[in-house]
């Protein structure tokens, strides 16, 4: 799939995972506190399983998880 | 005696005007940086109305701007009331009303919420304090009285809303100055928080650095151990803070490079619970030259008592230990009357401390303060013994009735009481199993609406909840005593128990 599509598979996930968060609100969602470090360790998994990837150490940083954005970048770079 | 972190940064900002203070990733504020933005961030406050008492409520983002809005609160002689940055609107509209504050100082969407709240953004807070004023004065700093209101921070306890602890200017004073000495910060120190800022430990930490001229860098959450091990390497810290929970996850990405990238730091202190014996013996072997130290805090009290890891790792009975108290801080245990008790591992009390670091007391709670301070000490709900200096924590008593190992919740046993036809009110306590088998045994004292046979209730009960939360014994009594605010008096119960076993 595409960027775009990406990104929309992403956030339907973890809307429906995770319902409280609005995704989109903003590009900082960890530096705005929208994302705590229990939904960060759900996204980790939610993501691992969805995608079949496993993300490691070194991209376990904000600039992955402050956006929808961000996490399509993670997800296309480990699926390659 | 006590000093101000105004007053104290006025200093600094003075002597060692080029020393980071505070950092997050690329902002960066010096001690200068800081007083300028503080002073800037109080003129703004006074201009939008905030006056001496108020409360000004913020969210805690960890980020430099967090420490700007906190100080310049503060300047002005108003009081902190510390939002968690991931607050839902409504939690941040409950605290916001039941503080009374004047302002909430942030970007977070309030929703419906935001008619009942006098906001102001953040963001632009904080820009404001990047230029001088074209016009106006920096309103003076008046030094406050100790015993004037400093900072509000609200915890959740273990029942019901939350409550905001109320510290003072010399609590908030003795509190830094306890965690600078359990912990061993230095002036040099460049100590790394990746912990939420509304919370006590991190604050106390926090003011602890600032206070004394050391370096603060901010970290989002702290299951991002790669921003560790990046903020190592830009900062060059020294000192981390977390909770036993983080030190899992930390380890657990680091894997094999745990120690190689820990034992950068000068000191570790994990708080906000304990470490279990398992990780003490651990991070003591894999990290044999970082001061290592867990601390036992609260809101309540800031960080009170502390373990030397390193120092008890050989020792198979001080190492379950939860540490010594700091210089300042007395701890003494009670027994169930309140009365002093030299306790033991056989005889455990309820643990209570003093110092000048406790709060003043919840923040219109005045039911719930007289039983908290007794006699100028600070009760908490936490059963210890202590032995040879070092205290030894055995849990939360507050109402749990331990049946043979299996607790009980009073309060679970009444509801379902109260349900019986014939009951009008009841309530439960523990008493010691005559037997001695089982420790102690649920009572339960009953006030009938009707005349009832013991066994109709037990009846009623067996089909209701499992057999150790069945009470034992049953008092018919023809109220339940009461204290001024209605509360029933389980003490009073206890008594009348013992009364009548001829105790």
């Amino acid at each position: 799939m595409n960027r775009t599509e990406l990104e929309q598979k992403i956030l339907e996930l973890l809307t429906e995972e995770f319902p409280e968060v609005d995704f989109q609100s903003s590009d900082s969602l960890v530096d705005d506190g929208l994302l705590d470090s229990l939904t960060i360790t759900g996204i980790i998994a939610a993501l691992s399983m969805e995608f079949g990837i496993a993300i490691p150490y070194e991209e376990i940083i904000e600039e992955n998880f402050n956006s929808i954005s961000g996490l399509a970048g993670l997800v296309e770079k480990l699926q390659n | 005696m006590f000093d101000t972190l105004n007053a104290r940064i006025g200093q600094l900002a003075e002597q060692r005007p080029h020393k980071l203070a505070i950092a997050f990733k690329s902002e960066r504020l010096t001690y200068a940086e800081l007083r300028q933005r503080v002073l800037r961030g109080a003129r703004i406050l006074t201009d939008l109305g905030v006056k001496r008492g108020d409360r000004v409520m913020f969210s805690a983002v960890s980020k430099p701007e967090m420490a700007v809005t906190y100080l310049a609160i503060q300047y002005v002689g108003a009081a902190a009331v510390f939002a968690d940055k991931a607050g839902t609107p409504e939690n941040l509209a409950f605290i916001y009303e039941d503080t009374g504050a004047v302002l909430l100082i942030t970007d977070k969407n309030m929703k419906e919420f935001a008619d009942g709240c006098n906001t102001y953004s953040l963001k632009t807070f904080y820009e404001g304090t990047q230029e001088d004023p074209t016009d106006g004065q920096i309103p003076e700093y008046l030094f406050p009285e100790g015993t004037d209101l400093a900072d509000m921070i609200y915890t959740s306890g273990t029942t019901g809303r939350p409550k905001g602890v109320m510290l003072s200017y010399r609590a908030v004073f003795n509190i830094l100055m306890n965690t600078w000495e359990g912990v061993g910060m230095r002036e040099d120190d460049r100590v790394l928080i990746p912990l939420p800022l509304h919370h006590s430990f991190a604050l106390r930490e926090m003011r602890a650095a600032l206070y004394h001229g050391a370096t603060v860098i901010l970290q989002n959450g702290f299951t991002f151990a790669k921003e560790i091990e990046n903020n190592i390497a830009e900062f060059g810290c020294t000192g981390i803070i977390l909770v036993p929970a983080t030190v899992g996850t930390v380890e657990k990405q680091m894997q094999e490079r745990f120690p190689e990238i820990m034992r950068n730091f000068r000191y570790i202190e994990v708080g906000a619970g304990s470490l279990s014996i398992a990780q003490k013996l651990r991070l003591s072997r894999e990290l044999p030259d970082t001061r290592i130290v867990n601390t036992w805090g609260s809101s309540e009290t800031g960080g009170a008592i502390f373990l030397d890891v390193h120092r008890v790792a050989g020792d198979p009975d001080k190492i379950s230990s939860i540490g010594v108290p700091v210089t300042n801080v007395e701890v003494k245990t009670l027994d169930s009357e309140g009365r002093d008790l030299v306790s033991s591992r056989e005889v455990p009390g309820r643990m209570a401390l003093k110092g000048g670091m406790e709060m003043s007391g919840y923040w219109h709670r005045s039911e719930l303060n007289e039983e908290t301070f007794r006699d100028g000490w600070l009760l908490t709900s936490d059963m210890v013994y202590i032995e040879d200096g070092y205290v030894f924590m055995l849990g939360r008593i507050d109402d749990i009735i331990n049946v043979g190992g299996e607790k009980v919740s009073p309060v679970e046993v009444e509801n379902i009481a109260s349900q019986f036809e014939d009951m009008d009110e009841c309530a439960c306590v523990g008493v010691p199993d005559k037997e001695g088998i089982l420790g102690s045994v649920p009572v339960l004292f009953v006030v009938e609406k009707r005349s009832f046979e013991d066994k109709d209730l037990t009846r009623f009960l067996s089909g209701r909840m499992e057999k150790y939360k069945l009470p034992a014994h049953y008092v018919r009594i023809q109220e339940l005593p009461r204290n001024a605010m209605k509360k029933v008096n389980r003490r009073a119960l206890r008594e009348i128990w013992d009364l009548q076993e001829g105790l």
